[in-house]
């Protein structure tokens, strides 16, 4: 797994590359925490991940319910395959704010 | 029932997209869709993710070993360990027990899988958590 | 000394925990001799807690039981290991040792147990493969049975020192139709030729309703209902009507309150 942060308008990207799993999911997690304590709203981007287990998952919960405290938007983009069953599986895709791909987000 | 996949590893994070990989061979061969190879592999992912987790505490010494059979309707998957036995009843899920470790990917193991139970290990040693899922149709 | 209880099986009040975690609450049982009882319950209901328990694997938080007059709780190792020994299991997947020949897995309680002479434990052997129709097949490794041979090979395991009683975790499951269904007459069968008593753990509705004197109905950990086939048909209990018309749960999502739920462990 590889992440990459970017800005898109007033967001931090996080996107995430290849596989989350209990190995590498606190980084993920760490990284979150992080951006969402500057006070910044995030895009979690999906498009290039191919798998997310269960710590990962809870580290989506757990960064969105900080989101939602602070007043700030988590928002999921561009899910496919294996991640957005797992995202179905746990009924967080009706959960978790979620769009297609980065036109949707608008400023 | 055929023993399709032997395989063992070591109780450590860094081995689970090797199982990942194995499951999905495995899957593939018995026919599975991408779907459902998608979803076993997690199932066997959040399994392991346990053993490592709870069974071995962190121990990377510890072992795990993978078996996958096809049998006439199913496929079986027999995850072993080596460490302290552990009741059946770990394996319940219940709503509330989202946030207790291991919660939610037992959660998505019974979600996922059509039977999840322990088997007496033949020796006593350690535990054998057997996974079962149907074979695709057709 | 508490007075005789009346069938094989008597559980009464009994609690279970594991960890904090209460998995069974406060659970009746009554098994007559000669019954075929089916425990039902989707995962997590406590059904195999309940069986584990039956087999005095776990023990209690609170409650009595009593099986085969024996008070399971308290007794003493050697009194169990002899009830045990009229005490069949039969696990959901045969739980045969690949290394021996099904023969071999078969005579194990035998030869473990008892005294007789090899012939007479081969012959015994033979006799419950011939009723298990696994004639022929005394010599093959488990690896090359089928699915509803290696279940039929683990039963005739569980019945070769002819028990009073005996469990059976998950009969069909994983089995096609038709396999299932020639397990389901080969309970029946057994019990009537060798009049035992049968307690059936599964969540297959087709094969509690076929075999069943009576069902035991749990929901997380709680008995339901216990009644004849014909009264679980009837019962007004939605739980139990949903269970059989397989109704899926409710899939609408109160997301304010799931999250809430993952991230504190409270609703």
């Amino acid at each position: 797994m590889v992440y990459q942060q970017t800005k898109h308008l007033h967001y931090q990207i996080l996107k995430l590359t290849g596989e989350v799993d209990l190995h590498n999911s606190p980084q993920v997690r760490k990284q979150l925490l992080a951006i969402l304590k500057n006070g910044s709203s995030v895009l979690v981007d999906f498009s290039s991940l191919s798998y997310i287990d269960s710590s990962g998952i809870a580290t989506l919960v757990e960064a969105f319910n900080l989101a939602k405290n602070s007043k700030l938007l988590l928002t999921i983009v561009g899910a496919v395959g294996a991640p957005l069953q797992v995202l179905e599986l746990t009924n967080l895709n009706k959960v978790f704010h979620m769009v297609d791909s980065l036109d949707d987000i608008k400023g | 029932m055929k023993l399709i996949r032997y395989e063992q590893y070591n109780a450590c994070t860094t081995q689970l997209c090797k199982i990942r990989t194995e499951v999905r061979f495995a899957c593939q061969a018995m026919g599975y869709p991408e779907t459902d190879i998608n979803l076993i592999a997690l199932a066997i992912d959040e399994a392991c993710t346990n053993i490592i987790r709870f069974a071995y505490c962190g121990d990377k010494s510890g072992r795990i070993v993978l078996e996958v059979y096809q049998a006439e309707s199913q496929a079986i998957f027999l995850l072993r360990d080596f460490a302290e036995c552990i009741e059946e009843s770990c394996l319940e899920v219940k709503s509330k027990c989202l946030t207790e470790p291991g919660g939610l990917g037992l959660q998505l193991i019974h979600q996922i899988m059509d039977s999840v139970q322990l088997i007496p290990p033949p020796d006593s040693v350690g535990n054998i958590l057997e996974l079962k899922k149907r074979l695709p149709q057709g | 000394m508490t007075s005789a209880p009346q069938g094989i099986i008597e559980v009464k009040g009994l609690v279970s925990h594991y960890g904090k975690r209460k998995i069974l609450k406060n659970v009746d049982l009554s098994v007559q001799k000669g019954e075929i009882r089916v425990i039902m319950g989707g995962s997590g209901s406590g059904k195999s807690t309940l069986l584990n328990h039956l087999l005095a694997l776990l023990k209690p938080t609170s409650g009595s039981i009593f099986v085969d007059g024996v008070d399971v709780v308290n007794t003493d190792r050697k009194t169990l290991s002899k009830l045990r020994q009229k005490t069949g299991v039969a696990f959901q997947s045969g739980a045969l040792f690949s290394s021996m020949t099904v023969g071999e897995n078969i005579k194990l309680p035998l030869k473990r147990h008892t005294r007789l002479d090899d012939h007479t434990i081969d012959i015994m052997t033979r006799l419950k493969l011939e009723l298990m129709n696994l004639a022929g097949f005394e010599d093959l490794m488990p690896s090359e049975l089928s699915g509803g041979m290696l279940k039929r090979a683990g039963l005739a395991r569980a019945v070769i020192m002819d028990p009073k009683l005996l469990f059976f975790d998950e009969p069909s499951a994983g089995l096609d139709p038709v396999t299932a269904v020639e397990l389901d007459e080969l309970i029946l069968k057994l019990r009537d030729a060798m009049n035992m008593t049968v307690v059936v753990v599964t969540h297959e509705l087709e094969s509690a309703f076929k075999i069943a004197d009576k069902i035991t109905v749990l929901f997380d950990g709680e008995i339901a209902i216990t009644g004849t086939v014909d009264e679980i048909k009837n019962s007004r209990d939605e739980r139990i009507q949903n269970l059989i018309n397989r109704r899926p749960r409710n899939e609408t999502v109160d997301a304010e309150q799931y999250i809430k739920r993952l991230t504190t462990g409270k609703n």
